[in-house]
């Protein structure tokens, strides 16, 4: 058995197929159950790529399993529930063809147990069947992508996100960086942003999301968002907060903290306009903003300084002029740092200051 | 501030008096005005967020200059502008340096 193959891309394609008439729609018919059993016994490979699909969509389903960091164990366990769960039609169903079928189960079953041993060594990738498409931007870059679906992606500077367009799944993977998400609503096909721990769920709306080093920011412009967060145990049951306009939500390594509300949406989607919009930031978080976006980087060594509160508008690609109003500012001064950035430092008379 | 910065500064503030600008900002907390304002006009504003506290600002509609339309928004307030230049604001406590 060879460790790590690739699935077969049409075999794939069939598993995918052939999930979706069992799961994606209401009924299958007993023919359409009929070709599927007929199907499943052809060959282990067509088995396990089943399986493979099953525990890929059970993940998307199922809010407290995240592959990869649910362990395989519980995986399997799932796919395998699922698995039968498809089987178990085909015995019961009242067609003529009942007795037909019923031969064909045990070769399923015990197939599956070798499907099984390859899932414990495959590296599977996420919708294994599908290659995601991937949108990028480089440093201080932006860009505005359409997809397929009519829902629009804009992304900011140094970001990267995978995208999934499946009949009954919108799937993207926020990797790094700052996407807003302009959601086309599809009731029936579920738009789900991951990213982290978090797994975002919006049918039709706008929200941003937004990627740092020791945190994530969701922020809602318009319309609802369910998300849900941790591992399997982590939270308890039903802990996914419906989050409406205007409300935000901070998830840094201890979780998510509660959604702060009344949010100054002006400030979240400016970033769109390559503007930057601060209402009362720290002088310390300002400077982190310019520096997402330009070269020049801007380092304010006083804590002090750093705490203090502005508010303000600005282009994003200006940082000149934030450090002209630095240099404004009595007992402040800004030397070059040697790349081309600048070191801000308050004096020690200033700084003692009552 | 070094020679050369004066005339930076005296030019920016010539553009501002000469180029005028459509405006339609209603009366409104005076840090939000001033974000309008920026919005409108393309100029950038900076300032610190406790000089604003709790102020409101009568807004300015029509045709003005640049400095004409931060004298009405600011008016009643105690606070000033200034050109950190040609195309950034700052606002400070009347008087301040």
């Amino acid at each position: 058995m060879t460790r790590d193959r690739k699935l077969n891309r049409a075999v794939g394609e069939q598993a995918a197929e052939a999930w979706e008439t069992f799961h994606g729609t209401e009924e299958a018919s007993p023919v359409e159950h009929r070709d599927f059993g007929a199907w499943m016994v052809r060959s282990p490979e067509n088995i396990e790529a089943y399986v493979r699909v099953s525990r890929t969509m059970r993940t998307l389903k199922a809010a407290h399993i995240r592959w990869p960091d649910t362990p395989v164990e519980t995986l399997i366990r799932e796919a395998k529930e699922y698995t039968e769960q498809v089987v178990k039609p085909l015995r019961d169903a009242g067609s003529a063809d009942e007795q037909e079928q019923r031969p064909r189960i045990a070769p399923v079953r015990f197939a599956f147990a070798m499907a099984a041993m390859i899932l414990i060594a495959v590296a599977a990738g996420w919708f294994v069947w599908m290659t995601p498409q991937t949108f990028e931007t480089g440093f201080g870059e932006q860009r505005f992508v359409r997809l397929n679906d009519g829902s629009g992606l804009t992304l900011n500077t140094a970001s990267t996100v995978e995208v999934k367009l499946g009949k009954s799944h919108r799937v993207i993977r926020l990797i790094r960086g700052e996407a807003l998400f302009d959601v086309a609503h599809d009731a029936a096909r579920p738009f789900d942003v991951y990213t982290g721990q978090i797994v975002l769920r919006a049918v039709g709306t706008r929200f941003d999301v937004d990627v740092r080093d020791d945190r994530t920011t969701v922020t809602i412009v318009e319309g609802v968002v369910s998300l849900t967060h941790g591992l399997e145990g982590a939270l308890p049951q039903g802990n996914t907060p419906l989050l409406h306009a205007s409300d935000r939500v901070v998830i840094d390594a201890a979780g998510p903290a509660a959604p702060q509300h009344g949010v100054r949406l002006d400030e979240v989607v400016a970033w769109t306009q390559q503007q930057l919009v601060f209402n009362s930031r720290p002088l310390g978080e300002v400077a982190e903003e310019f520096n997402r976006y330009n070269r020049e980087i801007i380092v304010i060594e006083s804590s002090e300084l750093r705490s203090e509160e502005i508010s303000g508008v600005f282009k994003a690609n200006d940082p000149a002029s934030f450090v002209a109003f630095l240099a404004n500012i009595p007992g402040v001064r800004i030397r070059d740092d040697g790349r081309g950035g600048h070191v801000v430092t308050l004096d020690a008379a200033v700084e003692s200051r009552p | 501030m070094s020679g050369a910065e004066i005339e930076y500064s005296v030019h920016a503030e010539a553009m501002t008096e000469v180029m005028t600008i459509e405006l339609r900002v209603a009366a409104q907390p005076l840090d939000q005005a001033l974000q309008e304002f920026s919005r409108q006009s393309g100029m950038q504003v900076i300032f610190f967020s406790s000089l604003t506290g709790g102020m409101r600002s009568p807004g300015v509609t029509g045709t003005y200059t640049v400095c004409a339309a931060l004298e009405q928004l600011l008016a009643g307030s105690g606070l000033s502008f200034h050109l950190i230049n040609p195309r950034t604001v700052g606002i400070r406590k009347e008087g301040a340096p």
